[in-house]
């Protein structure tokens, strides 16, 4: 399984150059916890940061700075782990785990931003994979009854 | 196997009169995302009026350009949380807060006191626990029969 068939492509981007503010208006507009920062939506869009709806409360608020003033390139958690769209799904998931991260970005092979995988991506395929095999489990009992009368 | 036996026992409280600015200080000070609000600010066991997390910060205050300051707790909190009790079955806590679609819950004991916060994580990690111990048993019966039936 690789990272382009299970990412959401549905991603929310901000230039580094934009408010603490901006990007609070895009998490409460799009229902989003976390935007990607980039160096510039249109002519640089690969990932440099991620700045999250708990940043904003911590290093914002909780620093007592001005959201209006703060930019993203100040709060923004850097260096970012990305991963690619070739990747294997396996290969991403161990990076989450050693980086310690529940979202990553997902770039393609010119380093553009075309997605976020998350740990909710993952468990909702997990909770899948596993009803999966619970059915086999009800299915062989089934195909047992009819077959051996 | 309750909540109370998976629950995180660590609850950091607000109470509805201090002020957002305050609160994400605490946030930041006690590396939580999740205050529950109690009636008064001493310690000591007390029933949860409602419950407010960073994001409540950065979505009703923050992209509003209120003024943190001058607001308080008991403007931006949810009230009348859902909670479960600490001797809730697991798939009960399951239930309810499927239901809802929160992740995060104040736990509760019998006399309506909060004594904890049950989170997804804490079941996520209960449930990877059992499918270990469910790969463990098969991987054991192999073994032993490996040995016991040469």
């Amino acid at each position: 399984m690789l990272l382009k068939d299970i990412c959401t492509p549905d991603v929310v981007s901000c230039a580094a150059d934009r408010t603490a503010l901006h990007a609070a208006r895009l998490m409460r507009e799009h229902h989003v916890g976390d935007v990607i920062v980039v160096e510039d939506a249109e002519s640089d869009p690969s990932p440099i940061g991620v700045v999250t709806d708990r940043d904003i409360v911590v290093e914002v608020l909780g620093k007592e700075l001005d959201p209006a003033r703060v930019t993203l390139r100040e709060v923004m958690r850097t260096p970012v782990v990305i991963a690619s769209t070739c990747e294997d799904l396996a290969q991403a998931v161990d990076r989450m785990k050693f980086q310690g991260v529940r979202r990553i970005p997902v770039v393609d092979e010119n380093s553009r931003l075309v997605g976020v995988f998350s740990l909710d991506d993952l468990l909702k395929r997990l909770a899948v994979e596993a009803a999966s095999i619970a059915d086999i489990v009800a299915r062989e009992q089934d195909r047992e009854r009819r077959m051996r009368r | 196997m309750n909540v109370g036996s998976i629950c995180t026992r660590r609850v950091i409280t607000a109470h509805p009169r201090l002020d957002v600015q305050t609160a994400a200080e605490l946030m930041r000070q006690e590396h939580v995302g999740f205050l529950v609000v109690v009636p008064e600010e001493s310690p000591g066991p007390q029933p949860p009026l409602g419950v407010m997390t960073d994001r409540d910060i950065t979505i009703a205050v923050v992209a509003k350009r209120a003024d943190p300051a001058a607001l308080r707790v008991g403007d931006v909190m949810s009230v009348q949380p859902v909670l479960v009790g600490e001797g809730d079955a697991i798939d009960v806590a399951l239930r309810t807060m499927r239901r809802a679609g929160i992740r995060r819950v104040p736990v509760v004991n019998g006399r309506g006191e909060v004594v904890g916060v049950l989170s997804l994580d804490d079941l996520l990690d209960f449930i990877a626990r059992e499918m270990e111990s469910l790969s463990g048993a098969i991987r054991n019966g192999r073994q032993i029969e490996g040995v016991t039936r040469t």
